[in-house]
Formats: structure tokens, sequence, C-alpha cells
């Protein structure tokens, strides 16, 4: 069994000059954690995911400082300042470039379960010549698993 | 110059220029050196041996003939690491910003003044990374609650850190460097160093009132914003803190007494950080990853390179050079020492300015400058003491010059943009140059005061 098998085909994707407003609708109204951000020629460039659009609201400089001490009236803290314009920043200032794992259509799936584990990627982007085709996620892996084909364990008596 | 002395040479200064070029990490280049002088060995070019480097040579009298890799200031600086790691976990840092701001009244006078003055105290007892590190992210919360531009506040910062750290052995890596090989004690530190500190702080403080005295206005509304903050929720373990207190306590009270148990820094250091953590109880892996391994090689890989510059005497020949331009005139050797250095480190990195010139000083400390005096006799004899103390102070200051005069003002640049307000290298020197001379000019006014008159 390969990438071919068990892949999405039909992906949701943004384009790098999408906002910041139309990534994290996308990702709420789809309920994914997070969706890849291909170029108008088809080639994947990056991974957008909630963490990332965190990220935009709260820069690393703060990763170690504990904020306890803020005010219930408190907002975020956006490089630059003014939090008026985060949600028209494009996605391409915020994406993760080159996050998302990239295999051929051809991959076997023990080679993509291999990646997920060992980069802890959610999931895996199928390409063809450098360009999206599908997509697998975790929940493709584990629905190959459990698939009689590949797991085929003799009939118990009950 | 021999063969070998201009291989050694070449590979040094080879370094140093890829050091200040930033093309490749200063780590990196500090090992590859390092490692190529230990490996010429293999090719018939004897610069340095591993034993050598790593154990140095000691010879007669109590004499270092090179000193190697100084393991005394690799390990106090892993010992503090250790120890701020744990105590980082408190939220005690926090703490302390955000109390100084409250007492401040949300005034940014007043929060710039409180902020500095921790900011030097806090440097002079923890290293000056960590404590901008912890400082800086803070005052950008700050200024931001109040609507005004952090990067004023922020060069405050490096400023008075560069300030602060000065005043003690453990403050500032050069003084770590220096202490070790003059054999200086915390409280010798403390003594010489300490009131040149406190009277450069005013001078500094003086300046900051000047230049932003009516600047910084805000309106009570955005004041009370800051006042609305409450510090007392970033304290989350009070029995951690407790502990951290207890032994941060008992080092510094074993960094005061070192000197006349015969300790060196380190083993209090380390001791500290052992005992830290038995009371913490958790595993050490997570805080041991917060040692910054980068500086630590880079201090192993610079030791090595200097150790190389020493065996094959290139430092010998430039301390002859020395002695011959002034003379062996103590007092026109520790004003060209003060300015040179606090020259020299706002331009290049002072670590490896300073491991050279200790090497260098100890070569004058054994010449005929003291009539070819050994060991101790040599190191603190009246005619070196100024120079030392002269090297602490010019390295020291010197940091302030530039934005990458010292690492705490190259962490605080980082950290600044991150945030979206980046510090240009021209605007941090407008503030920088003119403290650096007055800070300089206040140690040459008081080293010729106790040591030259």
């Amino acid at each position: 069994m390969v990438a071919r098998d068990i892949m999405t085909r039909e992906v949701l994707s943004v384009r790098p000059d999408a906002s910041a407003k139309e990534a994290a609708e996308l990702l709420l109204r789809t309920g994914r954690g997070a969706i890849p951000v291909v170029s108008e020629d088809g080639v994947v460039v990056g991974v957008v995911s909630f963490q990332d659009l965190i990220r935009l609201a709260l820069p690393a400089y703060l990763d170690d400082v504990d904020l306890s001490f803020l005010p219930e009236d408190a907002g975020f803290f956006p490089a630059g300042g003014g939090s008026d314009c985060l949600a028209d920043t494009p996605v391409e200032a915020f994406m993760r470039e080159g996050y998302l794992p990239q295999v051929p259509q051809t991959e076997p799936v023990a080679e993509i379960a291999r990646i997920m584990l060992a980069e802890q990627a959610r999931r895996v982007v199928v390409v063809e010549d450098g360009k999206l085709v599908g997509i697998v996620s975790r929940g493709d892996v584990v629905r190959a698993i459990v698939q009689p084909a590949v797991d085929s364990c003799p009939e118990k008596d009950s | 110059m021999t063969t070998i002395q201009i291989v050694t040479t070449l590979i040094f200064v080879g370094a140093y220029v890829f050091i200040a070029s930033e093309k490749i990490h200063k780590t990196t280049v500090a090992l590859a050196g390092a490692t190529l002088m230990l490996l010429l060995g293999g090719f018939g070019v004897d610069i340095l041996t591993q034993q050598e480097a790593l154990h140095g040579v000691h010879g007669v009298a109590g004499r270092v003939e090179i000193e190697g890799v100084d393991w005394n200031t690799i390990l106090l600086l892993v010992g503090m690491m250790i120890i701020v790691a744990i105590t980082r976990e408190t939220g005690i840092f926090e703490w302390i910003a955000i109390r100084s701001a409250k007492i401040a009244k949300g005034r940014p006078m007043a929060i710039l003044m409180i902020m500095s003055l921790i900011t030097a105290v806090l440097s002079a007892l923890l290293d000056n990374v960590t404590t901008v590190l912890l400082i800086a992210p803070v005052i950008i919360v700050i200024c931001r609650q109040l609507e005004l531009d952090p990067v004023p506040f922020l060069i405050c910062a490096i400023l008075a850190s560069n300030i602060g750290g000065t005043a003690t052995l453990i403050g500032d890596p050069p003084n770590i460097m220096i202490a070790s090989v003059a054999q200086f004690s915390f409280l010798d530190f403390i003594k010489i160093n300490g009131p040149v500190c406190c009277v450069a702080f005013l001078a500094y403080a003086g300046v900051v009132k000047l230049v932003f005295g009516k600047r910084l206005q805000v309106s009570d509304e955005l004041r009370q914003r800051i006042m609305s903050f409450d510090e007392s929720q970033t304290i989350q373990d009070k029995p951690l803190l407790i502990k951290c207190g207890a032994v941060i306590g008992l080092t510094m009270t074993g960094f005061l007494a070192h000197g006349s148990m015969h300790l060196e820094p380190a083993t209090i250091a380390l001791s500290g950080a052992a005992l830290l953590l038995i009371l913490y109880g958790r595993k050490p892996t997570k805080i041991l990853e917060e040692v910054e391994w980068p500086t630590i090689f880079f201090f192993i890989g610079l030791f090595i390179m200097v150790s190389g510059l020493v065996k094959v005497g290139v430092v010998k020949m430039l301390a002859s050079g020395a002695l011959d331009l002034t003379g062996g005139e103590t007092p026109t050797m520790t004003m060209l020492i003060l300015w040179l250095s606090a020259i020299a480190s706002g331009i290049v990195d002072n670590i490896p300015f300073v491991a050279t010139m200790n090497s260098l000083v100890v070569d004058i400390a054994h010449s005929e400058v003291t009539g070819g005096a050994t060991g101790l006799a040599g190191l603190h004899h009246e005619k070196i003491i100024p120079l030392w103390w002269a090297l602490s102070l010019g390295a020291c200051f010197g940091g302030n010059m530039t934005l990458v005069g010292a690492s705490a003002n190259v962490v605080v640049a980082g950290i600044a943009s991150g945030a979206g307000h980046p510090i240009s290298f021209i605007r941090f020197m407008k503030y920088g140059v003119p403290i650096t001379l007055l800070t300089v000019a206040i140690a040459a006014v008081y080293v010729w005061l106790i040591f030259l008159r």
C-alpha cells in the first residue's frame, strides 16, 4: 500500500497572499488543524495552522515570560505593536516554510507512518513534479492500519 | 617570526575575522580554530598538544606557563546558569520587574530609573545576558501598555546591565576570566570595581535624566494600566522560590568567603547548583538543556586558541612590544590597557580580547618589570595590579560602545527585532558611545587615584 492509495485528493489550501483572517476562517469552518499554503503554480510553499495564528499574536520573545500579571483587559503583544492590522497580515508572513514533509505518490505507508512518528508530523503532502496532488493525514494512516488488507489477523472464535 | 608562529597567528586572526563578520556562528569558528591548532600536530606542525590545551603547563614555583582551558571560568559559568535556570521557573524575575514599575507609579522616567537600577543589580549578581533576557521582554510589555517606544528603554537596559555587571567577579565574563588568571577574589572585585561602578551608574542616571527628562510623559489613564498589573500571580511555586532564595543567599555568602577559605569561585557556584538541583528534586535534564552550551564551547575553543598563541611565543612577542612601547612604565601601560580594552570591546567580541590580554599581562608580570617575580608575587606585584583592573574596567565598560560590544547587547537587539522594535546600530551608538567615554573616563580617574597617584 502506498501514498496514492490512502491520500485525500481534494486538498483545501490557501494562497501565500491570503490574509490571516481568510486562513483563520478556513481553519475554523473546516475544523482542520492545518492547511497547506500553495502558490499559484501548485507548489507547496508552507503550512498554516492555529499555532501559527497564535504565534502571530504572541511572538517568540515572550516565550519565557510569565504573563499571568496582566489585567483582564489586556490583549496580545504582536510584533510591532498595533493589533488592528493583525487580521490583514498575509499568510506568507507567518506561515511555516517547508514544515510539511513531502512524499511521492509511490511512498510506502510504512515510511509515511515512520515520518509521522519521527517528525511528529500530523500530515504529509503528496507531490508529483513538485506539485500538490494529495494529503495524507494521521487518520488516513490509522484507517489503513485497521483495514483487513493490511492487518490480516485470523478471525477469533468468540 | 618563525613559520609556526605565523601559522598560529593566521589561525587566530582568521578566527577573529570570521567571528567579527558573523557569517559563521562564533562557537563554530572557535571550535574549528582550536581543533585546527591541535590537528596540525599530526602533520608535523607542533603548535599545541591536547594535553597542554586541556590541562595547561605548570612550571616551577607555581608559575603557569600555559593556562590551557580555564575550567574555573567554564564551571563557574555553568554553575550560575543552572542556578538561574531553576530560579527562572519561580517567576520571581517577572515579579521584580512588575513590582518596580508599580513602585514607579507607572511614571516612565521613574520606571526607566528603577528598571536601570534593578538591571544593574541583577547583572552584578547574575550574568548580564540572563538579566536582560528576563528584563527586556517585560520592558516591552510595559512600554506597549504605556504606548511608548520601547527602544530607549531597551538601550538603557543594555547600558545599565554592562555597568552593573562590571561590579562583581561573576557579573561579566571578562571579570570571571581575569579573576581566574590573576587570582582575585569576589571581595577584591567588590572592593575595587564596586565603588567605581556606583559612580559610573550615577553618571549614567544623570545623563539619562538629562536626555529624557521632559520627553517621557504619559496620561494618568495609561499609568493606571500599569497599576492594574497583578505581579503576585507570577509566583506560582512558593516553596521553590524559598529554596532558590536560600541557595542564592548561601552561594553569595560562599563567594564572599571563597578567598579566605581558599576555594575557587567555580567550586562555590557548582556547589550551589548541586544543592539547588537536590532541593529542586526533579530530573536535571531540562535544566541542563538551558545551560548556554554555545557560550561554553565558545570559551573552550578560545582558551585553546589563546594557549596556542602563548605556546608558540606570539604573546611573549606582543608583551615585549608593549613593554618597548610604554617603556615598562605602569601608569602608561595601565592607561593604554584601559582605553585599548574599551575600544577593542566595542568593536570586536571582548572575550577573545580578554583571553589574549590575560596571557599578555601574565607575561609582563613575570618579566623584568617585576624583576622576574614568579607565581602570585608577579601577578600581584604593585606594578601589575593596576593593569588587571584597567583590563576589567575597560573591557566591561567598553561593551557599551556598540550594539555588538557585549553579549547582552546582541541578546537585547534580538529580542527587540523579534518584537518588531529593531534597535539600529547608529541609534544605539548615539547613547552607547557617550556613556562609554564617560564611564571609561571615570574609570581612568579612579584607577589613577587609587593605584597610580
